[in-house]
């Protein structure tokens, strides 16, 4: 017998590429859903990561710094906050 | 509200009623406006057998605002609590972050009893008593003493 | 065709009797009763007739309502039967007065009134009586029996407000009889409440009627589990084109939760009526939205809305195509009726569907650099398409992991690379046992195609290497539980491909064996019963597991408790007084029950004298 696949149709999960089952330290939701102000997840409700390694939702984290009891600082470990780029890399 | 606020506050509720730490318990949690919990001294420290009353006040920006936390009714004895229930505690003003919740909270000032050698009120107690706003956060803090 | 008095002057005496004799064809017997009559005046005898003759003349009437009236829905009766009762019954009458000669024209008139007008009432009665009593009837074959409705419309309307609760009685008591019982499938029980909302509603428009009703059909469609299921499915039924559910669904107003009771910018705003019921509710009666009423037959939304996303999944992921355009409809409907944020959920499985299209197109299309490098070779072109889905937004997916074959599993690496250039910081899983995949068979006899889930496939698959393979090692081989994959097997030997030998033994049927014909038939709809979604049920029991451990150690510091008092304080811990809040713990004391029960039959409690009780270990 010859057994030709013809079309294979299969299902797949997204996931953040952050360790399994972590939620936002801000709004305590799963980073593989969306932050309480917006609906879909994914593209429209991004990650953000720090220089210090830290993720939160990138809508969250703005939140944060734009208070003034932020001092820019990020919210786990106060260090002044700064974008890792190596993570926001885009292909061209 | 925000949904920010809504949102992480009952998911906070929730967990601290279904998987409550040692000795912290919600007792009143009607609105999303305050809530009060009580807190058990832990067995062998200065305040075991004793049980305070916590009240947390919330603004609609919590969690990116700390909530104002004081002790209400019986206000226990200790260096870093005036007597008129004010919690001098880094983490509840300059020092809150998002990331922190109504458990850690409890749970720094749960430590903060636990650890305490000598049951005196704030060595300025008289004073700030008398001059204090109503709420904690409108002090202009200075933390002298990160360890107690 | 209405029942005035007024018409008596109006019967035609050359109209066809019902029998087909005409009345001229009578003349001999209209003579000698005539004559009779008048004989009988002579001896003064007509007046103590009197009584046996209105009984008689009743008697009639109930035998040709009995005879001619009931069970026939689709034709005027009313009309007839008033027609019967001028051309036929009184003209008798008319005869007998007729006879006494001391009368004048004018007072034979008006006797032959005054009788007719009696009689008339009498009729409206017996009329009425019977239409009630068969009322479920006209239900069922509704709408080929509105003219059923329409007379009886004229009927209740000279007849005393009493018959209404009659009506309402009797109706009780036909759906309790024939309706609400365990032998009614639930649908039929949703499309003939339909038929009543729609006779109800012309028969009493204000709604008080429907409203009186509605009760037993919530407290019976609330012991039917399967009633959401059935209400939702019949929403989304493609086949069916005219499914009035669908068409009502699209006839909405405003969202169900944003209804108030009392609107006071309501220019027609009517008083409740008298008889209305403490639960009368005239925005919802009133208005002529069946889908409202539908849904208000149970307690929240949620479950509804549980069951469209669950509903939902089940198509979405049965989709090769990537079109939603279907779904986008019915989710516009769903929100028009439901409010957008409660179909948040589902509007986001759906744009999975749209995403994964550009995804797809991305990974297998030039743009994807990965297979820019690769193009020269013929042999690299991908089987393999994908759905992907966020996985916080669809149902719980059921499904086994195993080792799909390795061509299939080297495309899924190479589509998740792809996927993470298209999507940085992002990567896939596979949910293996879920897809579609079309796969030819050459065999020595025979080529076949076939439309199957993955795991079928993957089991043919490996019988391409070795036409034997032992059950136990060919589960090693793709990694999957044997009790699982022996149910899995019979889905091949059923179609004659493989064939069961002792010892769990499977062999490839390279040349074609006879099959039982009916046992063929069988298999042909079987793999349609692999349900890829987590059932409500299913779903309650996981949100319990949640609580368990605090119900355990509740029990285990308070002691035995009652299912009530357990399901008090659950609700007290899980549901935030506040109501903004979106945690809740809607779960029922019945989903409660039968998981406490579930877990004494797992001897995790003691079910003791009416307590539920934690083990002591």
């Amino acid at each position: 017998m010859r057994v030709k696949v013809k079309r294979w149709h299969g299902v797949a999960v997204w996931r953040w590429d952050v360790p399994n089952e972590e939620v936002c330290g801000i709004c305590r939701v799963p980073f593989d859903g969306c932050c309480p102000t917006c609906k879909t997840p994914g593209d429209d409700c991004s990650l953000i990561w720090g220089e210090c390694t830290h993720v939160f939702h990138m809508h969250c984290l703005l939140r944060w710094l734009q208070t003034e009891g932020s001092r820019g600082q990020c919210p786990m470990d106060r260090r002044t906050w700064g974008i890792n780029f190596t993570k926001l890399f885009f292909l061209l | 509200m925000s949904a920010l606020f809504t949102k992480r506050l009952s998911k906070e509720l929730v967990d601290l009623k279904i998987n409550p730490p040692v000795g912290i318990e919600v007792t009143e949690a009607d609105t999303f406006k305050s809530w009060k919990l009580t807190l058990d001294g832990v067995d062998g420290t200065l305040y075991a057998g004793e049980r305070f009353t916590l009240e947390f006040r919330f603004s609609p920006n919590y969690p990116m605002e700390s909530p104002e936390v004081v002790f209400t009714g019986n206000i226990p004895i200790h260096p870093h609590i005036y007597s008129n229930g004010h919690i001098c505690l880094n983490v509840l003003y300059n020092q809150w972050s998002p990331v922190l919740s109504v458990r850690s909270v409890c749970l720094s000032i749960q430590s903060m009893l636990s650890s305490c050698t000598c049951k005196e009120p704030p060595p300025d107690n008289n004073h700030y008593v008398k001059t204090a706003k109503a709420s904690p956060k409108q002090t202009q803090w200075s933390f002298h003493d990160d360890s107690v | 065709m209405e029942l005035d008095d007024t018409d008596l002057e109006e019967f035609d005496v050359e109209l066809p009797l019902e029998d087909g004799t005409k009345l001229e064809d009578l003349n001999d017997e209209i003579e000698a009763f005539s004559k009779l009559c008048k004989q009988m005046h002579s001896l003064d005898l007509i007046k103590r007739t009197n009584d046996a003759l209105e009984e008689f003349l009743c008697d009639e009437i109930e035998l040709r309502v009995q005879n001619t009236c009931k069970g026939t829905f689709d034709k005027p009766m009313l009309r007839h039967s008033t027609k019967w009762l001028y051309s036929t019954l009184y003209p008798w009458l008319q005869i007998i007065f007729s006879s006494n000669s001391q009368l004048s024209h004018e007072s034979i008139e008006n006797r032959l009134v005054a009788w007719s007008k009696r009689l008339n009432y009498h009729f409206c009665m017996i009329f009425c009586d019977s239409r009630i009593s068969e009322l479920f009837d006209v239900i069922v074959d509704f709408p080929d029996s509105k003219i059923a409705i329409d007379d009886l419309i004229v009927c209740m309307r000279r007849l005393d407000k009493d018959y209404r609760y009659r009506l309402v009685e009797s109706l009780h008591a036909a759906f309790r009889k024939r309706l609400l019982i365990p032998g009614a499938g639930t649908m039929d029980i949703i499309n003939t409440y339909i038929s009543t909302i729609k006779c109800l509603r012309l028969l009493d428009s204000s709604g008080v009627l429907l409203e009186k009703i509605t009760g037993p059909f919530r407290n019976y469609l609330r012991t039917r589990e399967d009633a959401a299921r059935c209400l939702v499915s019949s929403w989304m039924d493609e086949k069916n084109n005219n499914n009035e559910l669908i068409e009502e669904l699209g006839r909405t107003e405003e969202p169900i939760d944003n209804q108030q009771d009392v609107r006071f910018n309501d220019d027609n705003w009517l008083p409740d009526p008298m008889d209305a019921g403490p639960d009368y509710k005239s925005s919802i009666y009133r208005s002529a939205d069946i889908t409202n009423l539908l849904v208000s037959l149970f307690d929240t939304t949620d479950l509804i809305i549980k069951e469209i996303q669950n509903q939902m999944a089940s198509y979405l992921l049965t989709k090769t195509d990537y079109d939603t355009e279907k779904e986008l409809t019915k989710l516009e409907l769903f929100k028009l009726r439901f409010g957008e944020s409660k179909m948040s959920t589902t509007e986001v499985m759906i744009k999975d569907i749209s995403d994964s299209k550009r995804i797809d197109s991305f990974i297998l299309g030039n743009d994807n650099p990965l297979r820019r490098n690769m193009s020269g070779s013929s042999s690299e072109v991908m089987m393999l398409h994908g759905t992907v889905i966020s996985r916080l937004f669809w149902p719980t997916l059921k499904g086994e992991d195993f080792d799909v074959p390795e061509q299939i599993s080297n495309e899924m690496v190479k589509y998740d690379e792809g996927f993470q250039i298209f999507k940085p910081r992002r990567k896939l899983q596979w949910l293996k046992s879920l897809g579609k995949v079309q796969i030819e068979l050459e065999l020595q006899d025979r080529t076949l195609e076939f439309e199957v889930a993955p795991i079928y496939a993957t089991i043919i698959h490996n019988f391409q290497q070795q036409d034997k393979w032992n059950l136990v090692d060919l589960a090693k081989k793709i990694k999957i539980d044997p009790i699982i994959l022996k149910g899995k097997m019979n889905f091949w030997s059923d179609r004659g491909i493989l064939k069961e030998l002792p010892n769990d033994e499977w062999l490839l049927l390279e040349t074609a064996e006879e099959v039982d014909p009916s046992k063929r038939a069988f298999a042909s709809n079987e793999e349609n019963c692999d349900n890829i979604i987590q059932s409500l049920a299913e779903q309650k029991a996981e949100e319990f597991k949640m609580y368990w451990a605090y119900i355990e150690n509740m029990l285990k510091n308070l002691g035995g408790m009652t299912l009530e008092k357990i399901h008090n304080i659950l609700c007290s811990v899980a549901e935030p007084t506040t109501s903004s809040s979106n945690s809740s713990f809607d779960n029922n004391l019945e989903d409660l029950k039968s998981f406490l029960n579930q877990m004494v039959v797992e001897d995790k409690l003691e079910f003791q004298g009416g307590l539920y009780k934690a083990k002591i270990n």
